[in-house]
């Protein structure tokens, strides 16, 4: 029993292809992500940049920005200038966005790109716009509230207002990435257990027809080999994730017990899938490897693996659609964890990855039921 | 008996690759099942291991009916399957030991057996190599050990070996011998007809899913026609001439292929000088003359109408 455990484990764990795309692959793409926001989180924050101003110079707002600092460098440097010649310098990108103060002191903001330094400025415009009423309001209704004291709250700064929200916002991007990262590594590897089952399956391969000649009970070869694919599974995963934390520095929260729950499941749902694929499609071993990519990659890329809009659009158009992919829900169960703090809000996900393993399972347990084909 | 096959047809689709296979097998013979390729050899063997649904017939295996579970007679199973079916990341020590352990559990009984059969086909010393760095014939030894290394009292042998060079094929044919007179029942697939001869005791010929013939490798000569063959090395010969010879006494048929003239013959006493006389007399040289014994592919050809090899 233990030298059949040894040996299936050792030659599942020796096919190097299988290997790179359930444990090299996955870490390669968290690396290269890592590389992407890290850049993204440094881009200029604490740079001063160019924002153009068309019209009224003595606006109340133009003042405003020219005095916000953070790190006692200037936020905005502002250029006063014509609509066209601001629209030109837009298009060459050497000014971050333009301001226009209309006539009755109304302001519009046109940006041409999505960057972090547009970002800042939308957050700083709106953020104005807020305390701008406030202040109306303060005036209008209780002037005696309006003390030197209070107005020194509303001063803006790059600290309290952008910066905050910005790497808030793109370490959420970053986040949700990582995480597809993880779910997508545990479905990669299932690789590993569709390789597994092909080799002791007597339809697929020759080494299959060899154990079911022998005296060997088939279910306790399909019970050792599970377990076999199983581990190695789990343990590709937590390599990656031993990496994420200790190399990249990722964040997961203090939560070692749920998180390795959720990497258990995941890869019995993984373990599962690749048995059931490799049973459907037997001898059409490119079939199965194919699959296993599209699958994975398309569940990855829906779950916000290249950024998390996709993953927003689905949630509020089609909710359901999560309980499908089951990258996304170990992405989910992750974030759930990590910023929420609550393992109780991940167990619906479980629940549907539950399911999700027994339904591949029992599909795997019909096609392995007969002993004898009608041909092989 | 050791195994008893009754009536079994098997068929793929509209294709009937066993039509009405009957085949008993007795203890401490080796049987040769003989037939070109595509003629039911492996299917009839996966039939009989319970890997195959059949459409009709029994088989018994140490008189019981053999069935997916019947783990007993598995136990007492060895099969050399006709590809090699080894583990690619497994050495070849490990692979024999990975097979060997679903029949073996003592470690120690397992390792000396092992051994054993890495001995008995002369790959000790590539025992720490895996199978991508073996030659093809090396593989197919391989392939045996892994097949007989837990001793088994019957053994399928399916064409074990096509790709083997002729030294190592005489040491597999020699083992074979071996494991039968330490008391192991054989059942061996070829197309080779002289391996069949020189190896079993009885021999079935198979052809399109259907047994033509069974016998020992004499009663299944002395089932044809033909019981001499003459050949002889001329280097001018017309079509005249072979219609003449065509006509001699006890002549059965007559080939001529490039510089070789092929007579069949008829049991009689005197085939050779009535031919040789002939050729005198038509002031015909020659160059060598053989004279053979029929072959199995005589048989074949006698039986079947076509040749054994493609
Ligand atoms: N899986 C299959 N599906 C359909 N037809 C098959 C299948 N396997 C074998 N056959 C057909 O059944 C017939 C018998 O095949 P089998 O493999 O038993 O022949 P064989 O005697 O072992 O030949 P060889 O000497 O080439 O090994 C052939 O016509 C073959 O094409
Ligand atoms: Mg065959």
């Amino acid at each position: 029993m233990l030298t059949f455990f040894k040996y299936r484990f050792k030659s599942l764990i020796s096919e190097k292809s299988l290997m790179f795309w359930s444990l090299l692959f996955p870490i390669i793409l968290v690396s290269f992500f890592y590389l992407v926001f890290s850049n993204i989180g440094k881009e200029n924050i604490f740079d001063t940049f160019n924002v153009a101003i068309v019209g009224n110079k003595e606006n109340q707002l133009i003042k405003t920005m020219d005095e916000v600092k953070y790190d006692d460098i200037k936020t905005f440097e502002l250029q006063y200038l014509t609509k066209e010649d601001s629209l030109n310098l837009l298009n060459q990108k050497k000014i971050a966005g333009i301001v226009e103060i209309k006539n009755n002191d109304e302001y519009e903001l046109i940006i041409n790109d999505n960057g972090s330094k547009q970002l800042i400025l939308e957050e700083f415009l709106s953020n104005y716009q807020q305390k701008e009423l406030l202040i109306n309001d303060v005036l209008k209704n209780n002037p005696e509230l309006l003390t030197t004291n209070w107005l020194e709250t509303l001063t803006f700064s790059k600290d309290n207002v952008s910066n905050k929200s910005l790497s808030e916002k793109s370490n959420n991007e970053m986040i949700i990435s990582f995480y597809t990262v993880i779910a997508l590594s545990c479905f990669m590897s299932s690789f590993i257990s569709a390789n597994g089952i092909s080799t002791i399956q007597a339809n697929i391969s020759k080494q299959g027809a060899r154990l079911s000649v022998s005296p060997y009970h088939k279910r306790k070869i399909i019970i050792i080999d599970f377990i076999a694919s199983l581990l190695i599974i789990i343990s590709s995963v937590i390599t990656l994730l031993i990496y994420m934390n200790f190399i990249l520095k990722i964040e997961f929260g203090n939560h070692l017990g749920p998180i390795l729950i959720i990497c258990f499941v995941g890869s019995l749902v993984s373990t599962a899938f690749g048995y059931f694929l490799s049973l459907l499609f037997k001898k059409k071993e490119g079939l199965t490897i194919a699959m296993i990519i599209a699958m994975t990659m398309s569940w990855s890329f829906l779950a916000g693996m290249m950024g998390p809009s996709i993953k927003y659009i689905i949630e509020s158009n089609l909710p359901f659609m999560k309980y499908l992919n089951p990258v996304a829900l170990i992405t989910d169960s992750f974030y759930t964890l990590y910023y929420y703090d609550s393992f109780a809000m991940c167990l619906p996900y479980l629940g549907a990855l539950i399911v999700m393993f027994i339904v591949f399972i029992t599909g795997a347990i019909m096609f392995l039921r007969g002993d004898q084909y009608d041909s092989i | 008996m050791v195994i008893e096959v009754k009536d079994l047809v098997k068929r793929y689709g509209d294709l009937i690759a066993l039509n009405h296979f009957n085949l008993t097998v007795k203890e401490g013979e080796i049987l040769g099942l003989l037939g070109p390729n595509g003629s039911g050899k492996t299917t009839a063997i996966n039939c009989m291991l319970s890997l195959l649904k059949y459409n009709k017939g029994t088989i018994k295996i140490f008189g019981e009916n053999m069935k997916p579970t019947a783990y007993d007679i598995k136990e007492k199973i060895g099969v050399v399957m006709q590809d090699v079916a080894v583990m690619n990341d497994l050495t070849v020590y490990e692979n024999i030991d990975y097979f060997c352990g679903l029949y073996i559990s003592d470690k120690k009984l397992r390792h000396q057996y092992v051994i054993e059969a890495m001995n008995f086909v002369s790959i000790e010393e590539y025992a720490k190599f895996t199978p991508k760095k073996l030659s093809g014939g090396l593989l197919r030894r391989l392939n045996i050990a892994c097949g007989i290394a837990h001793k088994p009292s019957l053994i399928f042998f399916d064409e074990p070996t096509v790709a083997v060079d002729p030294q190592s094929r005489n040491n597999i044919l020699e083992g074979i011998k071996k494991l039968n007179e330490q008391g192991a029942t054989i059942i061996y697939t070829s197309h080779y007809m002289e391996e069949v001869e020189q190896l079993c005791d009885r021999i079935i010929i198979l052809d399109n899913g259907k047994i033509i013939a069974q016998g020992t490798k004499d009663e299944l000569k002395a089932m044809i026609a033909t019981s001499e063959k003459i050949t002889f090395e001329i280097f001018d010969i017309n079509k005249e001439i072979i219609d003449k010879i065509k006509l001699l006494d006890n002549v059965i048929d007559v080939n001529c292929n490039d510089i070789f003239l092929v007579i069949r013959f008829q049991k009689a006493e005197h085939n050779l000088t009535t031919i040789i006389d002939f050729l005198k007399q038509e002031q015909i040289d020659f160059e060598k003359i053989f004279s053979e014994q029929p072959t199995l592919n005589d048989v074949f050809l006698e039986i079947t109408g076509k040749e054994l090899r493609d």
